[in-house]
């Protein structure tokens, strides 16, 4: 296929990349303010995301026709969530090696993954209807309303979220805490509520992420893996500095996925993931940020 | 290049971003001295440490250990050519006994079993820790860990021993009692001693040779008595800021 | 007095198909619960005393499955050759990922994530090589009695070669504990830097340690294949290496006689509970092994090993950790 044709298709393919990067990053963004700031080994990530994925389902199945209100749902709840893990697990394991919270976490992610199963049986699940499941074309470019709408709201809550980083006394609080947390507590933070609140956004923005990325995939238990993966993939990429840095490592892996997709075949779209994300590991082995 | 010479260190240069940690660092120390480095805080001292043993890369400049060009080599094979070296922060092995932890360090020389075992006892017994070989690190407190540390160094049979801050926080008695036991190190294995120090105490009672470090350069060597007269280095100490 | 207790280990092991009354279907249990055990023990190489936390089992496991059961349906070879070959490409394929992971020191989560990475990437290579596996089951042909091809009809076959598998994986174990090479992987477990400078090559020790239980996972993959009488992509999977390493740790880091004795405690639980509830709420006995895990982790975060070491004490031969 060369030519025209190709191109289209080419561009096409970075379009959706390019989107869908910009979803994939409000997932990882939670991932980065828990390991950011509280030094937090969440390896059940990925399966908060699937659970928001199945409660936007759920939602949108029970009481709103359409997803697209899922959110007023979803990001409280899992601000609720978060609050709860934390008081039930992860405020335990703080102060734990690393190796503990990894197979702790890993608990969780069989907790949930399991759950899920048991609930909602294997096969995937994906919300019947939606409103904005049309598209409009800039030239011979197809745009879907819904994806585009679901990257909107993502660079929207990450500007926010930047603004919320710098300029509010928590923001600033939490990015003091990513560098020197010892530092943070002896300057009088309490850093028991700190972390508290940092888990509740971290789920919240979860939440969020999971009524987004409902609009490119359906759900399985087994989801969890491929977005914990992800998300970890990105953050070795793009570091815990800033807000900006996650965005771009999103958008970069949202087009290896999309061009592994449409290009090769989209069963061997995680094979050039979790490829990617091993040659980033050893490629950039300075750049991750090991505080231990 | 002196074959009487156990460590040169030729034009080291180390830089961490912007901050210029060690500039145009030479040093020698000859074969059986015992050589003290002191400085106030930041001077440079701990990442010279690290230079030496292989655990930084520097950026210019060589080292050189008893001949041979070592600079970029990992620490074990440091290690393997003769090094050992205890820690400013002690970095015991928590979950092993002392015994274990000797053992660990005799098994770079000795092959046999018992002979690594019987080396592990002889360094045991040097450092007086003979007694706690039982028991778990994690049960000990601070200065039965250094001591520890150092046989566990001991036990490698290095030629060139390096302390990181020994004596830090040992009582004075505490400090004398080192004191005698690095002497007798010294005297009964042949060791050549570098040792970075900030209690004065032991590093003018023990070494023959001082040099000072300040903002990562050598403003001042020669014995202890020259050292502590020399007005640099008493400006070092007592006016301006430290070395960050 | 230390003879006396593995005789007895041994005579036990021995009898067990007897005391499940040649049932198929237990036999066939119990080989599994004999070889999910073998990967823990093995494990215990890279995870309790190198210090890594591991989740490649489930890669190096399928690999087993997968290269030994090729071999026997596509050119006729011996499982036993079977065996050995998917041994060497499992080592192999730890050496690929080993040696530049363990240069570049990834530690803890990286490590951990990397080889969880390597189990789903294998698996899908696998569904999209139909030369070899494809998505499709590949069946291993069907013998009554073959010894020298390794397949029977069965299962008491290959339950005895398991046994004899994980009495071997444990001796393995147990020497390389006591020996020098088990002294410096703890060392690197315990401080890595203060081993360094005691000479170890931390990089080394941790990838022999590596290769020997990627190995040995293997095998167990091979046996498994054989047994089934099948082989299919799914075999590179998640839960195995999920479930080795929370059996390992339950069990004890480091320990020598927690991790199997709790692993064959949990996984007849599991299965027992895979059969009675697993029909109402799928997923059930997982659910409760990720309670457990995370409950050990928070309360007992040294697993249950110290506590049976304890109890072994009583016994005239202790086989202290």
């Amino acid at each position: 296929m060369l030519g025209a044709d190709f191109g289209v298709q080419l561009l096409q393919t970075i379009l959706f990349g390019v989107m869908l990067g910009g979803v994939y990053a409000l997932a990882a963004m939670g991932l980065a303010l828990l390991f950011g700031v509280a030094n937090l080994v969440n390896f059940a990530h990925g399966e908060y995301i699937m659970l928001a994925m199945y409660m936007a389902f759920v939602f949108s199945v029970t009481i709103f026709q359409d997803p697209v209100l899922t959110p007023l749902f979803n990001i409280p709840l899992f601000f609720a969530i978060g609050v709860i893990t934390y008081l039930g697990i992860f405020k335990r394991l703080i102060k734990a090696p690393p190796l503990s919270q990894i197979a702790a976490t890993v608990g969780v992610l069989v907790l949930l993954r399991n759950l899920a199963l048991a609930i909602w049986a294997a096969e995937p699940k994906a919300p019947p209807y939606t409103v904005f499941a049309t598209s409009f074309s800039i030239g011979p470019i197809i745009v879907p309303l819904d994806k585009l709408l679901a990257m909107a709201v993502s660079f929207v809550t990450l500007f926010l979220l930047n603004l919320f980083l710098e300029r509010t006394r928590l923001g600033v609080a939490m990015r003091a805490s990513a560098d020197d947390v010892e530092a943070v507590s002896l300057m009088g933070v309490d850093t028991n509520r700190l972390f508290l609140l940092t888990t509740g956004i971290s789920l919240a923005l979860v939440g969020l992420s999971g009524s987004l990325i409902m609009t490119y995939q359906a759900v399985t238990p087994t989801s969890g893996l491929l977005f914990g993966l992800l998300t970890w993939a990105i953050v070795a990429l793009a570091g815990l500095g800033t807000v900006k840095g996650i965005l771009i490592a999103s958008i970069i892996f949202g087009l290896a996925d999309s061009l592994a997709s449409g290009l090769w075949d989209p069963r061997g779209r995680e094979i050039v993931l979790y490829g990617l994300f091993i040659l980033i590991l050893w490629v950039r082995p300075k750049g991750l940020f090991g505080r231990r | 290049m002196n074959s009487l010479d156990a460590l040169v260190l030729e034009g080291i240069s180390k830089n961490f971003g912007a901050l210029a940690a060690l500039t145009n660092v030479n040093m020698r120390v000859q074969v059986g001295e015992v050589v003290g480095l002191i400085g106030p805080n930041g001077a440079g001292k701990t990442t010279l440490f690290n230079i030496v043993t292989g655990f930084i890369k520097p950026d210019r400049g060589r080292v050189k250990l008893f001949g041979e060009d070592v600079t970029g080599l990992q620490p074990h094979q440091i290690a393997a050519r003769g090094v050992a070296r205890t820690f400013q922060i002690v970095k015991p092995f928590f979950g092993m006994t002392v015994y274990e932890t000797v053992l660990v360090g005799a098994y770079l020389r000795e092959k046999d079993e018992d002979n690594a075992r019987q080396r592990a006892e002889v360094a045991m017994k040097l450092t007086g820790v003979y007694h706690l070989r039982n028991r778990y690190a994690r049960e000990l407190n601070t200065p039965q860990l250094k001591l520890v540390e150092l046989a566990r160094s001991l036990a490698t049979q290095p030629k060139l021993l390096m302390l990181d801050e020994i004596v830090a926080g040992l009582t004075p008695a505490e400090v004398d009692a080192m004191t005698a036991l690095v002497k007798r190190i010294r005297d009964e294995m042949g060791v050549t001693v570098l040792l970075v120090e900030h209690v004065m105490r032991f590093v003018m009672n023990i070494s023959d040779r001082v040099v000072v470090l300040n903002y990562g350069e050598v403003i001042a060597e020669g014995s202890p008595s020259e050292v502590s007269s020399n007005l640099k280095v008493i400006e070092a100490y007592l006016g301006g800021k430290s070395g960050s | 007095m230390k003879t006396y207790s593995a005789l007895g280990a041994a005579i036990a092991l021995a009898a067990v198909p007897f005391l499940v009354g040649l049932n198929e279907y237990y036999l066939f249990l119990v080989t599994l619960i004999l070889l999910y055990t073998t990967i823990v023990v093995a494990w215990q190489l890279i995870g309790g005393y190198g210090g890594q936390l591991d989740l490649g089992a489930g890669a190096y496991h399928g690999l087993g499955a997968v290269v030994t059961g090729f071999l026997m349906v596509n050119y006729g070879v011996s499982g036993w050759v079977g065996l050995l070959v998917s041994g060497a490409a499992a080592a192999g394929v730890a050496f690929l990922i080993g040696y530049p992971s363990f240069r570049l020191g990834l530690k803890e989560v990286w490590y951990a994530l990397s080889s969880l990475a390597l189990v789903l990437i294998l698996q899908k290579i696998f569904l999209l090589w139909t030369d070899v596996a494809g998505p499709l089951e590949r069946y291993i042909p069907y013998a009554e009695f073959d010894p020298v091809f390794m397949r029977a009809g069965t299962k008491i076959f290959y339950y005895y070669i398991t046994a004899a598998l994980l009495a071997s994986t444990f001796l393995i174990v147990s020497r390389i504990r006591r020996s020098k090479t088990g002294l410096y992987l703890i060392s690197i477990r315990e401080n890595e830097e203060a081993a360094e400078m005691l000479g170890v090559d931390v990089r080394r020790y941790k990838l022999q340690a590596l290769m020997i239980y990627s190995f040995i996972a293997a095998v167990t993959g091979g046996i498994y294949a054989s047994m089934v009488g099948f082989y299919h992509p799914t075999l590179f999977d998640s839960w195995i290496s999920i479930q080795t390493a929370t059996l390992a740790i339950v069990g004890g880091l480091g320990h020598l006689l927690g991790p199997p004795i709790v692993s064959i405690i949990l996984l007849t639980v599991q299965e027992y509970l895979r059969i009675t509830l697993g029909a109402v709420i799928i997923g059930l006995h997982q659910v409760i092994f990720g309670i457990i895990l995370v409950v050990i982790i928070m309360f007992k975060p040294d697993g249950l090993g110290p506590l049976i070491d304890s109890l072994a004490r009583r016994f005239p031969a202790s086989v202290r950790r």
